[in-house]
């Protein structure tokens, strides 16, 4: 079976599987009344509050794993993830300051703060690239600005009016798809199109970087607009990911490794299979968070991060002894 | 034909070219030398398009480079760069289609490319598992399935073995054989001695000397460009290089 079938069909399987999962219990009476009369109770809970948590999550994982595919191939490094740039900080403390001025209850306003600031940033990355498309001097940059986003943040906290608002905006950061709506859907699903728009014309330009700058642009690959679209593909679903559900750490970095262990190394051919298994990572986590027996709720973010850092520091231990065997 | 007409190119605060004037014919196959840093790659580098000139114009079949568009001047230049590095673990048959997407019948380009540096049996391989000269191969394979009239290649000889150095200007003296333009910048002065049409000689981002290699190697130049004593020999019915064992750097 080829790995598209595999991961589609384990997205979808999940995706029906987790409808089932919730505080109430309801039974297949229940579930077709929900399609006959979506007003009904079991309707609402179908419709509003199940359909659209597992769709975010689906589609959080997938923008998170199309960034993170879509970063690797930039940077040419397996261990560049959507966050590296500093979008994801902007996106964080968009949300952070949104809280902070009491809006954390009006709709929208969250996930607005976040793309706004998370727009800021792309501004100052994508002025950067434009005048030098280069990945070094990007990543150095990225650094700056996650570190800025990060101070910003502490200060935040800092200046944060009573600790009941830095609660809220420390559950907010550790990520989670209760209670989103069919907006948070749509507007998620809105970026991986448009992201899907930029990265049809980005793709074949990744492909050829795999042999360096030079090969790539004697083949007529203009560096600058790969760099361009590449930053805005990987802002844009950075920045969702992070107004749609706080952060849900890396998802971004694990989804393209899991495709390339299953034999896809095309950067390329990486990016919709990653976008699948970012979106089946994501469910099976939500699942997971659901299921564990705790007296609190563990966080979505909380979940994907514990199995995720220390993925991270494997692949860092394990890349780090191909770089000294050289 | 591709042609520089009085090209400088600076890199930084250096002029790393000065005042060149070439011209390069189809069906022929060029031996770029010079010492190091004496200006090789960054010629290469002008001709190929991926460094402006400050000065001067590169010209291709009478067009101006700097006139074409990127895909216009990537279907009639191909390069190889003198880094062979690759970020992914692909496939040896997938890394050699790169160089012919442009075409329809990408797969049978590539597989003949392969063919040609030897390498038919490894297409489904990958990379990585590869050795330092076979993989210089399947990036020659690469540039030579781009089927592009002009064929540019920095150090093709590095990392590979003297019998496939040999082997390897062979397949670059079939593709001028050709038709195509082909300009190789190489370090071992016999081997480009015995194999190019046309040898073009670099010294301090000058020209030193451009023409067939009995008239371009003389004792004086050997002397004043590569620190080498020698010159043309007579040998069976031809002539050969020799150079000395001891070389005159100050």
């Amino acid at each position: 079976m080829k790995l598209w079938t595999i991961l589609a069909l384990s997205a979808a399987f999940l995706l029906i599987l987790l409808m089932g999962m919730g505080e109430v219990a309801l039974s297949p009476a229940d579930y077709a009344e929900a399609l006959r009369a979506p007003g009904s109770l079991a309707g609402e809970i179908v419709w509003q509050i199940r359909l659209p948590r597992n769709l975010c999550a689906l589609l959080v994982g997938a923008m998170l794993g199309v960034a993170g595919a879509v970063a690797q191939g930039y940077f040419r490094n397996p261990l560049a993830e959507p966050g590296l740039m500093g979008v994801s900080g902007g996106a964080g403390l968009g949300a952070a300051v949104a809280i902070v001025l009491g809006l954390g209850l009006t709709p929208g306003a969250v996930e607005g703060f976040a793309l706004l600031f998370a727009g800021g940033v792309s501004l100052i990355i994508l002025a950067f690239v434009s005048r030098f498309p280069d990945r070094q001097a990007l990543i150095l940059l990225g650094v700056g600005l996650s570190s800025l986003t990060g101070a910003l943040m502490a200060l935040v906290f800092n200046l944060s009016p009573s600790p009941v608002t830095t609660a809220e905006i420390l559950g907010w950061m550790m990520g989670s798809v209760e209670n989103r709506s069919w907006t948070d859907a749509a507007l998620a699903a809105g970026g991986l199109l448009l992201a899907a728009l930029m990265l049809w014309r980005v793709g074949p330009g990744l492909r050829i970087l795999t042999l360096g700058e030079d090969t790539a642009r004697s083949q007529g690959v203009d560096l600058r607009q790969l760099a361009a679209l590449s930053v805005v593909a990987i802002s844009v679903l950075a920045g969702l990911a992070v107004a749609v559900s706080g952060v849900i750490g890396f998802v971004g970095l694990a989804a393209p490794h899991l495709v390339r262990g299953l034999g896809v190394r095309d950067p390329y051919r990486l990016i919709a299979p990653s976008g699948l298994a970012g979106g089946v990572m994501v469910l099976l986590a939500d699942g997971a968070v659901r299921l564990l027996p705790t007296s609190t709720d563990i966080r979505l973010g909380v979940l994907t991060s514990l199995i995720g850092a220390p993925l991270f520091a494997f692949l860092a231990w394990k890349s780090a002894k191909e770089w000294v065997q050289g | 034909m591709i042609e520089t007409q009085n090209i400088h190119v600076r890199l930084a605060q250096t002029e790393a070219v000065r005042d060149v004037t070439l011209r390069f014919e189809p069906g022929r196959l060029y031996g770029l030398v010079g010492p190091n840093g004496s200006g090789k790659t960054t010629l290469l580098r002008a001709l190929a398009g991926l460094v402006a000139p400050s000065a001067g114009a590169v010209r291709i079949d009478d067009r101006a480079l700097s006139s074409l568009s990127l895909s216009e001047r990537s279907a009639r230049i191909g390069y190889l760069p003198q880094a062979r590095s690759i970020s992914w673990d692909l496939t040896v048959h997938e890394i050699v289609q790169l160089g012919a997407q442009r075409f329809r019948d990408a797969e049978p380009r590539a597989a003949a490319a392969l063919r040609e540096v030897g390498l038919g049996d490894v297409a489904h391989r990958r990379v990585f598992s590869l050795s330092g000269g076979q993989t210089a191969r399947v990036l020659l394979a690469r540039l030579l399935a781009t089927a592009c009239p002009v064929l540019l290649l920095d150090e093709p000889l590095t990392a590979l073995d003297p019998a496939w150095q040999r082997q390897v200007l062979g397949v670059l003296k079939a593709a001028a054989a050709r038709g195509h333009v082909v300009i190789a910048s190489l370090h071992d002065l016999g081997l480009a001695a015995a194999f190019c049409d046309d040898l073009c000689v670099m010294h301090d981002g000058s020209l030193a000397g451009f023409g067939r290699p009995e008239t371009v190697f003389t004792p004086a130049l050997l002397a004043e460009v590569f620190h080498l004593t020698g010159g043309f020999e007579v040998a069976g019915e031809g002539t050969r290089l020799h150079l000395g064992a001891h070389p005159l750097i100050p």
